[in-house]
């Protein structure tokens, strides 16, 4: 035998009453006021016209002989909606197709039926549709989980942890008014060495192990005028400076590097910009040395400078210190270094279990520096390694682990 | 990066303190020089290259005595002398200068510290001798006036230092091994440098070799030194080191006939006013002294005196430094940044984002690799043919050679190194590659390896993504050696080809050393995104 069930209109109807007998309630009415009282005023309407309960006459509706003997009797509908909800069954076919056809009732097929009772008599493990729909679920009781234990691992889609990073770094940047900026990473020695004052034949030209490039082995000079006043920087010093005393070579100049610092692209924004400037650049750059542990052939060079009249050491200092605060490091401390390009040279260093670690170098930019490029104002300059901090944050020890192997575990489970 | 190694005890007699590891570990890496270990009784401090009178155990402690104890600024006066140094043309080697120092007493420490001094030097301020080269002679062995001169390399004969027999200055060059180190530096002229006495006898062979003849040891008393080099400046300072070095082992300095400039003392002009701005504190002369003292230099009426052996002071800006130094760089105060402009967004990096951002949330995880490669990786490995790429001159090793063209192998190379990772694999990078001419195109990848995929899960990903930018892409079939024949479309946005889709060959999955399918796309976004200025 089928079983069935009401539909949520039929539980609707069943609690309210069927509309057409809700119209006959309140008739003889307008029309118009009709819809006003009754929601479902068109079923309602319909349904008793149908059934010859009332007539239409003008803008009235009236109740019929045959509409008054329904008011007062119980419908057939009416009973086998009270039956369906109780369980029973035993309903003509007539009304049971109506309701059906109304939309009040549905049939349970029986495999929806015998699959839940099938599924009842195990301890339930699932709450399936099947369960849902035949409503046999209230007869169900669901076997306890181990709540405390770990589903299986689901990896989701994620970024590598050196852009990450960046993204980071890049935002404190942009967040204290830094204009970003980006330049080659095969360059011209003009741009890497020459336009920062670092002479052709000293030795802290090999300071940073290059590479040089043997295709495309050289790149044209910038505008004459620029190339004079490095060249004069070199050969006989700006005002008040000596300079290098030796011949400048514009072969030599023009020949090209993976460029081994960002600040080759420092250089060529002094070039165009007038200050008040604050430009930063996330790179990478490159040296020619074996990849070990602590070292790699490329890394990635977080770059910035401030040209204004009122910039000052203490300020270098200080955004030094809001950089590395944001980044996580809130103790860091600085010592005299040397860079061929500045002058005020700084080591930068953060405390890291107990530890000072060096970070990077920043200091203030010489005037042979940036007179040639047409800055008159002091310029602050830094130039931080980004994957040691990564480790730093991260706890891996090998800095491999960031390009050189691409381990899925680790950047599966490292926490970003 | 140069460094200089000294003995504890050496070191401590010479500063006249005993140096507490609190002052090597934190003290003295303010002044400048970090250090970089304590071995038992050897302590090495890392110099930077524009101190080269530091690598000196005399200048270091010449430093230190200025820095720790307070030392006050020492005047270095040369005499005038009498010697003659003839100088000839000399096309290879054209620079030569060179002093006396008397009644000098050498012990086996001050001889250890000459030697190592000078080959420092050569090392790295003379560059491999090139630029600079130093000679030390025992002034009693021979007898000025002394000559430079260009010989034939046959022509002269002599016993160089530590051999028995008399060698020309060709065979030195062919078997004496500081010949066979540096005779290129003389190899090209048909005249070669020769610094003899009045006799005749043979002092040196710069930059090659000294003449045992006038060896150095612990019985001599006066000393000639002489320096050869391409750079005049460079060989001034380099002799004032050396006789500053001299003049504080108790040595006279006298300087040559004629030479006026040895031992000269330079002055600058330091405007306060500059000073202090760009320090942001208050300084008055008084105070100026008393920094500039501790680094060595002094200060008169406004100028700042700088002594011979400094060769790093060449614009006012540097005595600021040597203010800060001496003030102490840890104590100043970080001041927040004054400068007041906005941020600026670079439209390029705006677009990678939000592509790195559509990959992430197609489950993808990022991976990064080197720009550097090989040929191996970049075409054979990826059974295509060799075309024209950036190239290394100098590599270090063949694996950093050149610089990719295309991320694919990027792609195989992560999967074959994580093989025994859990499946599946999804992965992406968008990065450089840089062709031949120098030019950069930011490209993306996206690979899947897992042990069934195929054409369709990989195209299925590149047409979400294509979707989620509102862009519009076509397939064609195409050839490529690196995919499955008739399993690898070229796809085309906007009418323009743009990248490659398909199913990897099983011979470059092999090459790789992969166990299971791979199948990728890689799309140049330089063609497809442009910023909206």
């Amino acid at each position: 035998m089928a079983n069935y069930r009401l539909t949520k209109e039929g539980k609707k109807y069943l609690d309210e009453g069927l509309p057409e007998k809700r119209l006959l309630r309140i008739l003889p009415e307008e029309i118009g006021r009709i819809q006003k009282r009754i929601d479902t005023a068109s079923i309602a309407v319909g349904q008793a016209k149908r059934r010859g309960w009332v007539r239409v006459d003008g803008v009235y509706t009236y109740l019929t002989p045959e509409g008054e003997k329904a008011l007062n009797t119980k419908l057939p509908e009416e009973l086998a909606l009270e039956k369906i909800h109780s369980g029973d069954f035993s309903i003509d076919q007539g009304t049971l197709s109506d309701l059906i056809k109304r939309g009040l009732a549905e049939e349970l097929r029986d495999d929806i039926v015998m699959e839940a009772q099938r599924q009842l008599q195990q301890h339930v493990q699932q709450l399936t549709p099947a369960l849902i729909k035949s409503g046999l679920w209230k007869d169900a009781s669901f076997k306890p989980y181990n709540v405390t234990a770990v589903g299986k691992s689901v990896y989701p889609g994620k970024r590598h942890l050196t852009s990450a990073f960046i993204r980071r770094a890049r935002n404190v940047f942009l967040d204290l008014g830094f204009r970003e900026v980006s330049g080659p990473m095969i360059d011209s020695q003009f741009w890497n060495f020459d336009s920062l004052f670092v002479p052709q034949d000293h030795p802290a030209r090999e300071m940073q192990d290059t590479f040089f490039m043997k295709v495309p082995p050289s790149f044209e000079l910038p505008d004459k005028k620029l190339v004079d006043s490095v060249r004069k920087a070199h050969e006989i010093g700006i005002k008040n400076s000596t300079g290098w005393s030796y011949s400048w070579d514009e072969k030599v100049a023009k020949k090209s590097v993976l460029r081994t610092h960002t600040t080759s692209v420092s250089a060529r924004m002094l070039s165009q910009i007038t200050p008040p400037a604050k430009i930063f650049c996330i790179g990478r750059v490159f040296r020619n040395e074996t990849p070990d542990y602590k070292h790699l052939p490329e890394f990635t060079q977080v770059e910035g400078i401030v040209v204004d009249e009122s910039v000052s050491f203490p300020q270098l200092l200080g955004y030094l210190k809001e950089f590395f605060w944001r980044m996580g490091f809130d103790k860091i401390r600085i010592r005299p270094g040397f860079f061929p390009y500045t002058e005020m040279s700084a080591e930068v260093e953060i405390l890291y279990n107990g530890k000072w670690i060096e970070m990077g170098g920043a200091g203030i930019l010489r005037p042979e520096v940036t007179e040639p490029l047409g800055i008159t104002v002091p310029v602050l300059a830094w130039g931080l390694g980004l994957e040691r901090l990564i480790m730093l944050r991260t706890g891996l020890s090998d800095v491999r682990d960031l390009y050189y192997k691409n381990d899925l575990e680790v950047l599966r489970k490292v926490v970003v | 990066m140069a460094s200089a190694v000294f003995d504890k005890g050496e070191l401590n007699k010479q500063v006249g303190l005993i140096l507490t590891s609190e002052t090597l570990e934190h003290k003295i890496p303010m002044m400048g020089t970090p250090l970089e270990r304590i071995e038992g009784n050897e302590i090495e401090f890392e110099i930077f290259p524009n101190r080269p009178e530091l690598l000196s155990v005399e200048g270091f402690s010449r430093a230190l005595r200025h820095f720790l104890r307070s030392e006050m600024y020492r005047e270095y006066e040369a005499e005038k002398g009498k010697i003659e140094l003839k100088v000839e043309k000399v096309p290879a080697r054209p620079y030569i200068v060179g002093a006396v120092v008397r009644n000098i007493k050498i012990d086996d420490l001050t001889l250890k510290s000459l030697m190592q001094f000078q080959e420092k030097m050569h090392q790295t301020f003379g560059r491999n001798r090139q630029k600079v080269a130093i000679g030390v002679h025992d002034f009693d062995k021979v007898k000025p006036p002394f000559t430079y001169k260009a010989v034939k390399p046959e022509s002269v004969k002599f016993i160089p230092l530590d051999f028995k027999e008399e060698m020309s200055l060709r065979e030195i060059t062919q078997k004496h091994p500081k010949g066979k180190d540096y005779g290129y530096i003389v190899e090209n002229s048909d005249k070669w440098p020769l610094l003899v006495d009045a006799q005749g006898a043979v002092l040196s062979f710069p930059p090659i070799i000294n003449g045992e003849l006038t060896k150095v040891t612990t019985n001599t008393k006066n000393i000639f030194i002489d320096i050869t080099g391409t750079s005049e400046t460079a060989i001034r300072q380099s002799l004032n080191i050396l006789c500053c070095l001299l003049a504080d082992r108790g040595g006279t300095v006298e300087s040559l006939r004629g030479d006026k400039n040895l031992l000269q003392v330079r002055k600058m002009k330091l405007d306060l006013d500059y000073a202090s701005k760009l320090l942001d504190i208050d300084l008055k002369p008084a105070e100026v002294e008393t920094y500039l003292n501790r680094m060595g230099l002094d200060f008169v009426d406004g100028q700042a005196i700088i002594p011979p052996y400094r060769t790093d002071i060449m614009h006012p800006m540097d005595l600021v430094e040597e203010i800060a130094i001496a003030y102490g760089y840890e104590k100043f105060q970080p001041e927040l940044p004054r400068v007041p402009t906005t941020a600026i967004r670079d439209p390029r990096k705006e677009i990678v984002e939000g592509i790195r951002e559509s990959m992430i949330g197609l489950g993808f995880q990022e991976v990064a690799t080197f720009i550097l490669s090989n040929k191996d990786d970049q075409f054979i490995k990826m059974n295509v043919s060799e075309s024209l790429s950036a190239e290394v001159a100098n590599p270090k090793t063949e694996l950093y050679s050149i610089c990719r063209k295309w991320l694919a192998p990027s792609m195989m190379k992560t999967f074959s190194e994580n093989k025994h990772r859990e499946f599946p694999q999804n992965i992406f990078e968008i990065g450089e590659a840089i062709t031949a001419d120098g030019k950069e195109h930011t490209k993306l990848a996206v690979g899947m390896c897992n042990t069934s995929v195929g054409y369709e899960n990989i195209s299925s990903i590149l047409n979400s993504f294509m979707r989620s930018f509102g862009l519009q892409c076509v397939i064609r079939p195409m050839e490529h050696n690196s995919f499955l024949q008739g399993r690898v479309g070229e796809i085309s946005v906007n009418g323009r080809p743009c990248g490659f889709v398909g199913e990897v060959s099983p011979a470059v999955i092999s090459n790789w050393q992969v166990d299971n399918p791979v199948a990728m796309f890689e799309i140049n976004i330089d063609e497809i995104f442009k910023p909206a200025n």
